[in-house]
């Protein structure tokens, strides 16, 4: 019995400290952004990170003053998601559940690249079709789509998770929910928390604004709402008041089964002689 | 103001209470401990007939959020002063 029980012991604690090096080696290859390479006629785009298609398609907003908006699917099995738990953490909590991680790793992507291609928004779709297509051949989490969102923007949507057994399913994406709020006159920042709550007590869901730009939107007045609309239709009305370009990044985390939801400025990346690169806002 | 040229409005610097609550929590299961927080920096532009002049540093304002245990600290720094608020959240 005591031979059983420091067998059981001894591989716990190897499985325990496999677990910390893969933990390691999977943060260790996180970039801290997407690469996008500009070759003779085409170019790459080369991420590394739980999100890597998020990833991308900041790198390619920044590359080329796209907006794109990036929306998690729910996701929930062990087949899209991976043990994040700190060792030191684990340690003080030995019977806590632990947290997770979306399981992505590195991706890679090309598509032809031209002047044209890279201004026009049927360029722009083609190229983030490429992508998108590239990421689901991929073994990374999820699935997903692009959606012409209209006013210049577009939106990388989650479509598919894996079930408990591994195999594809289906999922509708949470701004697609028909919401029902007053149609009034708000600042904008308070109109977007007003939607979120709808969609929140619509979906029993928990969608809850993280990081907001509030002085830009409290300082615009919108008059958005009405019966049984998508959730996303009352968001893009709003941004289209904002009185800065404006792309969502709308994560899910399963540990709390909440998604946080946060607008960033539109920034594009430049280059000096030297190829250093700085951001600067687009207005 | 944003949108509006050489006009003085309100402004906030900080997280939402879901993101303090949520990074609270998460984070440390993570391996990211706590205290933890974020640095930005505010450009701020004037509106003259030659065009926009940015009248803060190069670099801007710095601004910091940072969360701790048991309450907020937010921070504006520009080119003379500092002023900071921490509140018990």
């Amino acid at each position: 019995m005591r031979f059983l029980i420091i067998a059981l012991a001894t591989i716990f604690s190897n499985v325990h400290a496999q677990t910390q090096k893969d933990i390691q080696a999977r943060h260790s290859r996180y970039m801290e952004r997407a690469e996008v390479r500009h070759l003779a006629d085409s170019a790459t785009v080369t991420a590394n990170d739980a999100r890597p298609l998020a990833q991308a398609a900041t790198a390619l907003s920044e590359e080329f003053a796209w907006v794109i908006d990036f929306e998690d699917p729910p996701y929930y099995s062990k087949y899209d998601l991976v043990d994040d738990t700190a060792s030191q953490w684990r340690a003080a909590h030995p019977s806590a559940k632990g947290v997770t991680v979306i399981a992505g790793d590195t991706f890679q992507t090309q598509f032809p690249e031209s002047p044209n291609a890279t201004s026009s928004l049927p360029g722009e779709e083609h190229i983030l079709d490429k992508v998108v297509s590239d990421y689901n051949a991929s073994t990374n989490p999820g699935r997903f789509s692009v959606r012409n969102e209209g006013d210049g923007r577009f939106a990388v949507v989650g479509t598919n998770v894996k079930d408990k057994k591994g195999r594809d399913q289906a999922v509708s994406p949470i701004l697609d929910t028909p919401i029902s709020i007053p149609a009034e006159t708000r600042d904008a920042n308070t109109t977007i928390e007003t939607i979120l709550h709808a969609l929140t007590v619509k979906t029993q869901t928990k969608v809850a604004p993280f990081m907001l730009p509030q002085n830009a939107l409290a300082q615009s007045q919108v008059t958005v709402g009405g019966q049984n609309i998508p959730a996303r239709v009352l968001l893009l009305q709003t941004l289209s008041a904002a009185k800065m370009k404006l792309y969502w990044r709308l994560y899910y985390d399963r540990d709390v089964k909440m998604y946080g939801f946060s607008l960033l400025p539109l920034m594009k990346a430049n280059y000096d002689a030297s190829g250093k690169r700085t951001t600067g806002f687009v207005r | 103001m944003v949108g509006q040229p050489n006009h003085w409005g309100f402004d906030d610097v900080g997280w939402t209470t879901t993101a303090v609550d949520y990074y609270r929590v998460q984070d440390p299961a993570h391996g990211a401990g706590i205290p933890c927080g974020l640095t930005g920096y505010q450009s701020m532009t004037k509106s003259c007939p030659s065009g926009s002049v940015t009248y803060t540093p190069s670099f801007g304002n710095k601004l910091t959020a940072t969360t701790e245990q048991t309450d907020v600290i937010n921070c504006r720094y520009d080119m003379n002063n500092s002023v900071c608020q921490t509140i018990n959240y």
